[in-house]
C-alpha cells in the first residue's frame, strides 16, 4: 500500500517536470476507483463517467500545485466529494423544480422496488445538509473509517461520527415524509 | 493508521463497475482539456482587446486632451467660425505686409469684390486714424 502511495508520488512528480504520460497513468491507475464511487452516487454509467471526466479535469489542472502533504487518495477523494455535492446539488434544484419526476412505482418485483428505494435514498441523501452528506458518502459507499473520513474531510473523527449519526436520523425522516 | 487507511482504501476496489474503456476515456479528456484550453486562450485574449480598446478609446478617440481642449473650445465654433469677417482682428493693428498678402489671397481666391471691400476697410481705418 505504501508503494502504491509512493508511485503515485512519483508519477505525480514526473508529471510536475512536464511528463504528460505520467498523468495518463495516474488515471489509468485511479479511473476504476473514482467512477466506482460515482457509480454508488448516481446508479448510472455514463454520468459517473461524465462527472470522473470533470474530476480528471480538476486534477489536471490542480495536480501541478500538489505538495506531497497528504497521500493522493485522499487529495483524489476530495476533488471526488466536492464533484460529488455539485452534482447533488444540481440534482436537488432539479428536485425541487420537479424536472426529475418518475411516476408512482407500481411494484412488479422485489428488484424494482429496491431500485426504486436507491433512488429515493439518493434524493434523500442530496438534500442533507455538506458535511452529513460528506460523511454518508464516504461512510456508505465506500466503507471508510472514520478516521480516514477526518482525513479527506478535514473534520474531527468525532464530528464525522456525530454528523453521521446525526445524517442517519435525518434520512430516515426524509424517506419516511416522502 | 496511514496503511491502515490505505487498506481501507483498496476496498473500494471491489465495488468497480463494468469495465471502462480507459483508452476512449482518456481521448476523452485530453479533448476536454484542449478544449479548456482554447477557450481560457480565448476569453484572456478577448480582455485584453477590451483593455486595449478602453485605453485606445480612452487616449484617442472622441476625449480631447487638455492641451486640445485649449484650442478647441467649442466644435461648433470651429464650424461657423471659420469665414474671414469672423476673425476677431483689429484692422488698425494690421500692417501693410498683412494687409497686401491678404488682398493677395483673396484675389487669387477670385473674390475681387471681398478684395476691394477689405482695401476699402483698411483706407477708411487709416482716414479715422
Amino acid at each position: 500500500m505504501q508503494n502504491d502511495m509512493h508511485k503515485d508520488h512519483e508519477l505525480i512528480r514526473k508529471f510536475q517536470k512536464g511528463d504528460s504520460k505520467s498523468f495518463d497513468q495516474i488515471v489509468r491507475i485511479h479511473l476504476p476507483e473514482v467512477i466506482g464511487f460515482f457509480i454508488t452516487i448516481t446508479n448510472d454509467q455514463m454520468q459517473a463517467e461524465d462527472l470522473a471526466q470533470d474530476v480528471f479535469l480538476k486534477l489536471f489542472k490542480y495536480l501541478k500545485g500538489f505538495r506531497f502533504e497528504s497521500s493522493f487518495k485522499t487529495y483524489l477523494y476530495r476533488i471526488n466529494l466536492n464533484t460529488a455535492n455539485s452534482w447533488m446539488t444540481r440534482n436537488k434544484w432539479k428536485k425541487i423544480l420537479g424536472l426529475d419526476k418518475v411516476p408512482e412505482p407500481v411494484y412488479q418485483s422485489k428488484e424494482i422496488e429496491e431500485d426504486w428505494m436507491k433512488r429515493e435514498l439518493r434524493g434523500a441523501i442530496a438534500l442533507l445538509p455538506q458535511k452529513q452528506r460528506n460523511v454518508v458518502l464516504l461512510r456508505i459507499n465506500d466503507q471508510f473509517s472514520f478516521s480516514q473520513i477526518s482525513k479527506i474531510t478535514g473534520m474531527k473523527e468525532g464530528t464525522a461520527k456525530v454528523n453521521f449519526h446525526h445524517a442517519k436520523k435525518k434520512l430516515m425522516e426524509i424517506i419516511n415524509e416522502e | 493508521m496511514k496503511n491502515n487507511s490505505d487498506n481501507i482504501l483498496q476496498k473500494i476496489h471491489v465495488l468497480a463497475p463494468d469495465k471502462v474503456d480507459t483508452d476512449k476515456f482518456l481521448d476523452r479528456l485530453h479533448l476536454s482539456i484542449k478544449e479548456r484550453d482554447e477557450n481560457q486562450r480565448v476569453f484572456k485574449t478577448s480582455i485584453i482587446m477590451i483593455v486595449v480598446l478602453f485605453i485606445l478609446s480612452y487616449m484617442r478617440f472622441d476625449i480631447p486632451s487638455e492641451i486640445e481642449r485649449s484650442y478647441y473650445i467649442s466644435e461648433s465654433d470651429n464650424l461657423f467660425k471659420t469665414d474671414i469677417w469672423s476673425i476677431e482682428i483689429d484692422s488698425n493693428y494690421v500692417d501693410d505686409n498683412y494687409s497686401n498678402e491678404l488682398a493677395y489671397f483673396l484675389l487669387n481666391e477670385g473674390d475681387l469684390w471681398e478684395a476691394l471691400d477689405v482695401f476699402n476697410e483698411i483706407l477708411l481705418d487709416k482716414e479715422e486714424s
